[in-house]
This record gives structure tokens, C-alpha cells and sequence, in this order.
């Protein structure tokens, strides 16, 4: 080789590598189980925004539970105590509500809520402290102070005698008694932990909970208190480490898988090696192209790889199998390229057409899987091809599964066994019916997870009421909010009126109305200058100065909002505000979100989809389960079916021939049909994941139909010698893409999981339904025709 | 002892309100006998009614706010409250709703009694205190117990953090003799309090069911959330 040649491969090399790092290096990965489910769908618009503005990305919660509240309480000081010293940590700890340690904060949300009401209210709500009506105001404070029995009632009556909070409801703004804290025997509490930077990379996230974590463990908390962690980066933190297991355990599984399967069958090394240089080339060529094209993957996207690795190693099989037999390039070439280039075809087909779909999700892994057949198929043919030719030629050496194939009483036994088998199978799914469809999130949920664990405890403790829907209110103003929960209230109401609701909480009353303020800090000039008089009428009904700095507190914050200049919008500004608010408002430059709640009645959760419309949200996992399964199951029988089309047209462009595509399309049918059987047998059901089962089977399983259906018409009809030669290839296949799909069964997402798990069924029904009863067909169809003529 | 758990709590709940934490008085410190046998005492309970005396002090006001008041009380859970006199507040409990009645004022307000039990936390006190020995320690931490003469003073610290958020203290008197409550005062975070001294105690008299009903004809109900 010259040196200039030396220099170019050196060069190739080079940019190879980098392109190679350059794309790995890019790799991450996206946590967010909606990122798999369609856009268009107005749950999860509402959820994606749920998720992206109010589940707070860098607040971790911690959770610390026991039997004795005493050594809970001491526990949560520990921990605050441990992340208060180091900074470097935790930029914010909070263990208790910001007011309660500083309830004088809580006057400037007062003086908001108070402003922010309508003139005319603001009107009546003045008209308590005017000179004629004061005496009344106070005497009626009194009287509360001395015979209510309801504590909110009485607490507010002592420190607003005025009664200028009165008719605020407050105590709603405060989550309505419900601490986020603590539960009511303080035997669970909880820690809200702000993370000090803004933890870009799911690794910094990882990284920053083990720091976290570590200190935790080191310190000498009481015996019987139990720690766990929560929020967003508590499962960013867990989704993408198992992501990342799952990715390279299925993905080196499979190899692995695959290496048993053949040496069990050629008992060869070096070609054996080859092979796996070959995946691993593959899925790292694969992975760097999802790096510089696609930069995150999916909790489902992750699932390529050993699907990948499981379906690219059948080309290898055919090249490996027929170079025993076919030992110049040309000739190999000529026998193996028609198989690997419609079988990775179709099989490419089937991926991509899973773009169809609006589930993003699988979106993504059928690109990359398909791009990844693509690639293997092509390093098939230009790499392993003549890689094997390298080697001399092998006597071959039947290895167990080629013996048994080789023996006709194994293969007579075979056939009645499968037959037996789709009797069975078919059967069951006549008696039992086919599967169900699940549109629950269940598919969308990891199958362990302790921050969903803890989570749960979370919610059991601190919420009283878990049939809840929210609903999110956006708009790029605080104008445009305004006017959208203005809109909204009366179809509130009128939910309230016939039933369709239980009860609602609207964030109207928090969200900044600008002119209402406006006209009320006018108000609030004759009314702050009254203080005095004011102050000599409580000191007349027996009240003492305690009693007016609630009041005063709230005149000082009009006072200092109405020397600012006029026009925008009032927003409370201190910690104590932005505790109450960061759980019912988000603020973006462009994008302001308002959050309420609304309890459906019973049965009555499709009405609330009517109060849906522009910029109005309904945050709700059951309806997304509704619209998913109204949704999913007719768009994957659009998919399925044009999937149907497109193959049968190869097909028939392909083989010309209506025996053949009559018998695949049964042969197919069949492998449907029995699959169902077999979910009903093992108590499998469709989700919005598995369902896609159908056209990846579809698309790969009918290679093995391909390559039986071309190994008999070119042995003419030999059935026996069809199922020696080309069963064994299809063992190969069926058993590396059911390791493949299999492997997926352990992976961490349950729709992921239940994907492997379905197609691995399918595509062993199908090598079984392939290998021993379609040449039967076939010889069947043949007679008969040759019968007739 | 009473039945039914719940209408005690809600009785007591009604009587008292809740409350807070305080010191760091150990259980094994200090003798409890009085205290368990006052508990026990009230095993046979099925009735009561007393005259009481209530006295509000907050921090917003000069002097106290007094007010006189009677109460009677029927196993399961019927129970009657008077404020004033004559009454200017009555509560009471029919059905699965606690009525506060404002009779002068012809208004009524209507509390869902889930919704009070929700309010109050799971362990809300018992009538009297507590339901047993047992339970009382496992609610209470005791800050300070006296015996003078005939009668007993307990000072206790409630443990749930519900009512921790509320109360500071919990003080309760009783004749270690009869075994009746003489007082009770409730210390809020705040340091405002509510006391209860009761006179007149009678054990398990005879009293009505119609006591414990209330004509609300031609008053205005409302739904409230306590």
C-alpha cells in the first residue's frame, strides 16, 4: 500500500472515530414518559405542561417516615440541619412553610388577593371599616372571637377584626389545611431540597442525588426513620440509570444470546467473532447516527439496540450458512444479496412505517431500528461476506439443531406438535376472545421505581383527595390568562350547577388582575389614610395594638405598590407568595400558566373534556387513558393496514406468484391469530406500546416466510429438504430476534417490557408456524394445481 | 366505655379544638396513676351534661371574653352545646352533620362530619382525653402533673403534628374522687387560650333524644367547611 493510500485510510480512520465519539458523546436521554405519547392529543398537551412548569426540575423531595412522630421531627432537623451546612448541596431547604416561621410574609399576599378583587367587591369589602359601619364591623368580630366553634374562623377574627380578609376564602391559598410537610401525626414528613445549579445532564443529576445521598447516610439519624427521595431529579436520576442499563444489558444480552445460539449450531469461532464485531459495529454506527441526529432517546427508543443487534444478525446467519456451500464472492453475493436486501427491506418497512404512528416514542425506536437493519445488512454483505470467504472452506460440522432438523421423525413430530399447538392456541382465543386493549398509564410507568414509591406514600399522607384533575390556563400575557379563566368560570359554574363537578378550585382569584388593581389601589389611598381612626375604634371595642398589624402590615404593602408607576400587573414578590404561588402559577417571558383543580363527579370525567378549548388544559392520566384507547387501536389498524398494502405489493413484485403470496398472507394470519391466543393464555394485553407488535411482526417475521417460500421453489417443492436448509437458518433468526426481543422482557419500562414480550411471542410462533407447516401448504397448493392441470 | 370511637372525637373536637407541643418532660418522670384511673373511671360513661363557663383570651384583645354555656352528651354520638344565655349559639349533631345554630340570627351553618374529622387529623381527642390509658400515652406527651387535695391538674403536649400546628398546650383538671372533668384550657402557638371550667357535672343522667334536635324552619343553612 503506498503511503498516500496509508495516509487517506488514516485520515478515514480518523474522521470515522470522531464522527463515531463526536455522536456518542451527544447521546442522552429523555425520562419523560410523555415525550412517548401523541401531541395532539389534548391530555397530554395538558400533562406536558403539568410536567414542564409545575413538577419543579431541579426541587428534590425528601421523604422521612417512622412509627414515632418525635424521631420523624428529629430526623427532618438532621437532615435540614446536614444540607443547610453544605451549600455546595442544596441551595434551598425548606421543612416547614415559609410563614410560619415569618408569618408577617404573609401580609403581602393578603394585600394582593385583596386588591386583585373586583372594584365593586373591593367596594363592599372598604365599606366594613367606614366610620358609619365600624362599630358593627367589630362588635360582630367579637362575637365570633367569643362563640364560633370553627378554628379558621376564630384564628382569622383575632388578628382581622377589621374583617378585611373576611371573604377571601384564605385559607384555600394555603392548601386548605393540608400541609405539605407533615401528615397529621407527624409520623411522615418531608423535606423540599433545591439542587444548587440547574443540573443540565441527567449524569449531573445522577451525580448530585449520590453527593446527596451520601451525606444522608452518614448521619446518625434515630433507629426505625426511613429516607426516600422524590421529585423530578429523584426520577430523572433513577429513569435514566436504568435506561442506560437497560440499554447496554439487552443490547450485550443479546449478543451474548446470540454467540450460545451458534455456537450451538456451527461450533466455529472465528466466524463467530466476526459476526459480533459486525453487531457491536452496527449498533455503534447506529447509536452514533441517533447521537448527531436525534440527541435524545426515549425510554421505548432505548429498546433498539437489542431488537437491532437480534434482527441485523439474520443477514449474517444467510451469509454465514450459504458460504459453506458458495465459496467464490460472486456466487455468495448473487445467492445471499436478493434474501438480505428484501428481507432488510421489509423489515425496514416496518419500522419506518411505525412513523405513522403518533406515539413518538415508537417514533423513534422505528427509525432507529430500521436504520440499524439498513446498516447491518449493508456490513453483511461488504464486510462479513467476504470475511468468511477469507477462511477455507469448513467440512461441515452439523451441530445439534442441524442433526434434528436433519432427522424426518423429528420433524414429523414437529408438525403434529405445532398443529396441536395452534389448535390450542386458536382455541383460546375463540373460547377466551382476543385481548383487551389498555389505554391506563400503566404501560407509560416503569415497572420499579422507588421515587414513584415514595411518591405514592407522598400522596397517601399529604393528600386528602385523590380524584382531583387539574386544570392549566396558559396564555403569553397575563391578559390573555385573564381573559381565558374568565371564560372558563361560568362553564365551572355550570359544571357545579348539573353535577359534572364536585367541587373546583379556580386560580382566578390568584392570578393579577391589572385593572382591578389599578382601580383598587385608588381605593386603598382613602382607606390607608384612615389609619388612625381605625386604630381608635379598636382600642374603643377592647381590642389592643396586636390587633391592628395585620391590617397595618397590609396598608404599608398598598401604600408601597401604589407609588409604583401604573400599567403592569401587581405580582406578590416575597418567599412566603412564591411558596403559596409556585403551586398555582408559572411565569416564562412569553408563556404564563394559571393551575386550578377540579373533582369530577362520579362517571361524569368525559364532560370535563368540554371546558377544554384554546389555552385551557385538563391534567389528567384517566382521560389520557380514554383518549388513548379511543385513539391508538384505530390509528395502528390505519398503519397496519398500509403496511399490508406495501408488502403484499412487494411481494408481488417480488414473486409474481399467487401461491406464494396466498400462502404468506395466511401463513401471517395464522401467527396473529395464534399470538392473540397465546396473550390470552399468559394474560397479556394490548397497550399503546405492544400494539405495534402487530406491524414489527408483520414486517419481520414475514422474512421467514421469504426465505422457506424461496428455498422451495429452488429446490422444486422439496419439503424435507427445505426444512434442513432453511430451517435451521430461520432457528437462527427466530432465536436471535426472540433473544433480542426477550431481552427487552427485564427492561425497566413497562410498555418497553411488554413490547419485547409480545414480539418475541409472535416471532417464535412464526419460525414454529414457518419451519413445519408452511411447506406443507405449499406442497399442498402445488399438488392440487398440479392435479388440476 | 362508649361504643362508638368517632362521636366522641367529634364531641371532644367541638369542646376543645386543637393544639400544640411543648417541653421535654419524660413520661418515666412522673407518676400517671391519677391519670389512669381517671381514665378508667370513665369507662361507664354513657350520659353527661354540665353547666360550664368559657373563657376566650386573645392576643388581639385587652381582657378576656366570658360566656356561660351548658352541654349534654348521649352515647353513640348525640350531643348539644349552648353558648350563652340564653343560647346565642347552639351546636349539635344530627345525622352525619354538626349544626352550628345561630338562633337570633336565624342562620344556620352545616358541617359535613367527614370533613371535620379531615380537618382535625385522625386522632382528635377523645372524650375525656383519651380512650384509654394506653392512648393517652400514645397521644400525649405529659409536661407537668399535680395532685392537690381532691383534685388533679395534667398538663399535656399533644404529639400529632396536625394539632401541634395549632395548640401549644392542653391543661385538664379533674376530681380525683368522682372522677368528673373540672376544666379544661387549651394554649394556642400564639399564646391566646380557651378555657372551660365546669360545674354542676352529672354522670350518666337521663336525657332525652328531642334534646338533641333542632327545628330549623325558617332558617337560612349554609354548607361550611370547618
Amino acid at each position: 500500500m503506498s503511503v498516500r493510500k496509508l495516509v487517506l485510510c488514516g485520515l478515514a480512520a480518523l474522521a470515522l472515530a470522531a464522527f463515531v465519539i463526536g455522536g456518542l458523546s451527544r447521546i442522552s436521554f429523555n425520562v419523560d414518559v410523555l415525550e412517548l405519547l401523541p401531541e395532539r392529543l389534548g391530555t397530554v398537551t395538558g400533562l406536558s405542561l403539568f410536567a414542564k412548569h409545575f413538577a419543579r426540575p431541579t426541587e428534590l423531595i425528601v421523604t422521612v417516615e417512622g412509627a414515632d412522630p418525635d424521631a420523624t421531627e428529629q430526623a427532618v432537623n438532621s437532615i435540614s440541619e446536614g444540607l443547610r451546612n453544605r451549600p455546595e448541596l442544596a441551595s434551598r431547604v425548606v421543612s416547614a412553610s415559609p410563614w410560619e416561621s415569618r408569618p408577617e410574609e404573609l401580609a403581602e399576599f393578603a394585600a394582593y388577593l385583596l386588591i386583585n378583587q373586583p372594584p365593586e367587591r373591593f367596594a363592599q369589602i372598604a365599606e366594613r371599616v367606614m366610620p358609619q359601619r365600624i362599630g358593627t364591623t367589630l362588635d360582630e368580630t367579637k362575637e365570633t372571637m367569643a362563640e364560633s366553634f370553627a378554628p379558621s374562623e376564630i384564628g382569622l377574627a383575632s388578628y382581622d377584626p377589621l374583617g378585611l380578609l373576611q371573604s377571601l376564602d384564605i385559607e384555600r391559598f394555603a392548601a386548605a389545611g393540608v400541609s405539605e410537610f407533615a401528615n397529621a401525626d407527624g409520623t411522615f414528613r418531608v423535606i423540599y431540597v433545591e439542587a444548587p445549579d440547574s443540573l443540565p445532564t441527567y449524569r449531573d443529576t445522577i451525580r448530585w442525588l449520590k453527593d446527596l445521598r451520601s451525606l444522608v447516610d452518614a448521619l446518625p439519624l434515630p433507629p426505625g426513620v426511613q429516607v426516600a427521595y422524590t421529585g423530578e431529579p429523584a426520577f430523572v436520576a433513577e429513569i435514566s440509570g436504568q435506561m442506560e442499563r437497560d440499554m447496554m444489558g439487552s443490547g450485550v444480552g443479546t449478543i451474548l444470546a446470540i454467540s450460545l445460539i451458534f455456537w450451538l449450531c456451527y461450533r466455529r469461532f472465528r466466524p463467530l467473532l466476526d459476526l459480533n464485531l459486525m453487531l457491536i459495529t452496527t449498533f455503534l454506527l447506529s447509536l452514533t447516527i441517533a447521537g448527531w441526529v436525534l440527541r435524545e432517546i426515549t425510554v421505548i427508543g432505548v429498546g433498539f439496540a437489542s431488537i437491532m443487534i437480534g434482527l441485523s444478525v439474520d443477514y449474517g446467519y444467510i451469509v454465514y450458512a450459504k458460504s459453506r456451500t458458495y465459496r467464490t464472492r460472486s456466487e455468495l453475493t448473487r445467492v445471499t444479496r436478493p434474501l438480505v436486501l428484501w428481507t432488510s427491506l421489509t423489515t425496514a418497512a416496518a419500522f419506518f412505517t411505525l412513523n405513522g404512528s403518533s406515539l413518538p416514542g415508537l417514533n423513534q425506536l422505528g427509525n432507529l431500528v430500521a436504520f440499524g437493519v439498513l446498516i447491518g445488512g449493508v456490513l453483511m454483505l461488504g464486510v462479513f461476506l467476504p470475511l468468511t470467504l477469507r477462511r477455507p472452506q469448513e467440512e461441515p460440522t452439523p451441530g445439534m439443531v442441524e442433526k434434528a432438523l436433519g432427522s424426518s421423525t423429528f420433524r414429523r413430530r414437529m408438525t403434529w406438535v405445532v398443529a396441536a399447538l395452534m389448535v390450542v392456541l386458536l382455541g383460546a382465543l375463540v373460547v377466551l376472545g382476543p385481548p383487551q386493549f389498555d389505554g391506563s398509564p400503566a404501560a407509560l410507568r416503569m415497572r420499579h421505581s422507588h421515587a414513584n414509591d415514595a411518591l405514592e406514600r407522598l400522596y397517601t399522607n399529604l393528600t386528602e383527595n385523590r380524584d382531583l384533575t387539574s386544570i392549566i390556563v396558559t396564555g403569553t400575557t397575563e391578559t390573555e390568562v385573564l381573559e381565558r379563566l374568565h371564560k372558563l368560570n361560568p362553564k365551572i359554574e355550570a359544571a357545579l350547577a348539573h353535577g359534572v363537578l364536585k367541587q373546583a378550585v379556580s386560580p382566578l382569584p390568584l392570578w393579577p388582575d391589572a385593572a382591578a388593581q389599578a382601580a383598587n389601589l385608588t381605593s386603598t389611598r382613602a382607606l390607608t389614610a384612615e389609619r388612625e381612626r381605625m386604630i381608635t375604634a379598636l382600642d374603643a371595642a377592647g381590642f389592643n395594638d396586636t390587633a391592628f398589624a395585620l391590617t397595618g402590615a397590609i396598608f404599608d404593602q398598598w401604600e408601597r405598590w401604589a407609588a409604583k408607576p401604573p400599567g403592569a400587573a401587581l405580582w406578590p414578590e416575597n418567599e412566603a407568595s412564591r411558596w403559596i404561588l409556585r403551586r398555582a402559577t408559572s411565569r416564562e417571558p412569553g408563556r404564563l400558566l394559571a393551575l386550578g383543580f377540579l373533582q369530577p363527579a362520579a362517571g361524569a370525567e368525559d364532560k370535563m373534556l368540554g371546558m377544554q378549548g384554546e389555552g385551557v388544559h385538563l391534567v389528567s392520566w384517566q382521560l389520557l387513558g380514554r383518549e388513548l384507547r379511543r385513539v391508538i387501536p384505530r390509528e395502528f389498524a390505519l398503519l397496519m393496514g398500509t403496511l399490508l398494502v406495501f408488502v403484499l405489493g412487494l411481494l408481488c413484485f417480488a414473486f409474481r406468484n399467487l401461491r406464494d403470496i396466498v400462502l404468506m398472507s395466511a401463513n401471517m394470519l395464522m401467527v396473529f391469530l395464534s399470538l392473540m391466543g397465546a396473550m390470552r393464555l399468559f394474560g397479556l394485553d394490548w397497550n399503546v406500546f405492544n400494539i405495534a407488535a402487530f406491524m414489527l411482526l408483520l414486517g419481520t417475521g414475514i422474512d421467514y416466510s421469504i426465505y422457506m417460500l424461496l428455498t422451495l421453489g429452488r429446490g422444486n417443492g422439496d419439503v424435507a429438504q427445505a426444512q434442513r436448509s432453511m430451517g435451521l437458518v430461520i432457528f437462527l433468526c427466530v432465536a436471535s430476534a426472540v433473544a433480542g426481543f426477550g431481552s427487552l422482557s427485564w427492561a425497566s419500562h413497562q410498555g418497553l417490557a411488554s413490547l419485547g414480550q409480545v414480539c418475541a411471542l409472535g416471532l417464535l410462533l412464526d419460525g414454529l408456524i414457518t419451519t413445519f407447516l408452511l411447506p406443507h401448504g405449499w406442497r399442498w397448493w402445488t399438488e392440487k394445481s398440479k392435479r388440476r392441470g | 366505655m362508649l361504643p362508638s370511637v368517632f362521636p366522641r372525637r367529634l364531641f371532644v373536637f367541638l369542646l376543645f379544638m386543637p393544639c400544640l407541643v411543648s417541653g421535654e418532660v419524660t413520661l418515666q418522670a412522673l407518676d400517671l396513676a391519677p391519670v389512669k384511673r381517671w381514665l378508667e373511671q370513665q369507662d361507664g360513661m354513657t350520659s353527661l351534661s354540665s353547666d360550664f363557663v368559657q373563657t376566650r383570651a386573645y392576643r388581639s384583645l385587652r381582657d378576656p371574653l366570658k360566656v356561660n354555656g351548658r352541654l349534654w352528651f348521649r352515647a353513640p354520638d348525640w350531643f348539644r352545646w349552648e353558648l350563652g344565655d340564653p343560647p346565642k349559639t347552639v351546636v349539635l349533631r344530627q345525622d352525619d352533620s354538626v349544626y352550628m345554630i345561630r338562633p337570633a340570627k336565624k342562620r344556620a351553618a352545616r358541617f359535613a362530619i367527614e370533613d371535620i374529622q379531615q380537618q382535625a387529623g385522625p386522632a382528635m381527642f377523645e372524650f375525656p382525653i383519651a380512650r384509654s390509658f394506653e392512648d393517652f400515652k400514645a397521644r400525649f406527651r405529659v409536661d407537668s402533673i399535680a395532685v392537690d387535695g381532691g383534685r388533679c391538674d395534667v398538663a399535656v403536649s399533644p404529639k400529632e403534628a396536625k394539632l401541634q400546628k395549632f395548640l401549644s398546650r392542653l391543661a385538664f383538671g379533674f376530681d380525683t374522687q368522682s372522677g368528673h372533668l373540672l376544666s379544661i384550657k387549651l394554649t394556642m402557638r400564639d399564646g391566646s387560650f380557651l378555657q372551660n371550667e365546669f360545674s354542676n357535672v352529672r354522670i350518666n343522667p337521663r336525657i332525652e333524644k328531642a334534646l338533641f334536635a333542632y327545628d330549623l324552619t325558617g332558617f337560612k343553612v349554609t354548607d361550611e367547611r370547618p
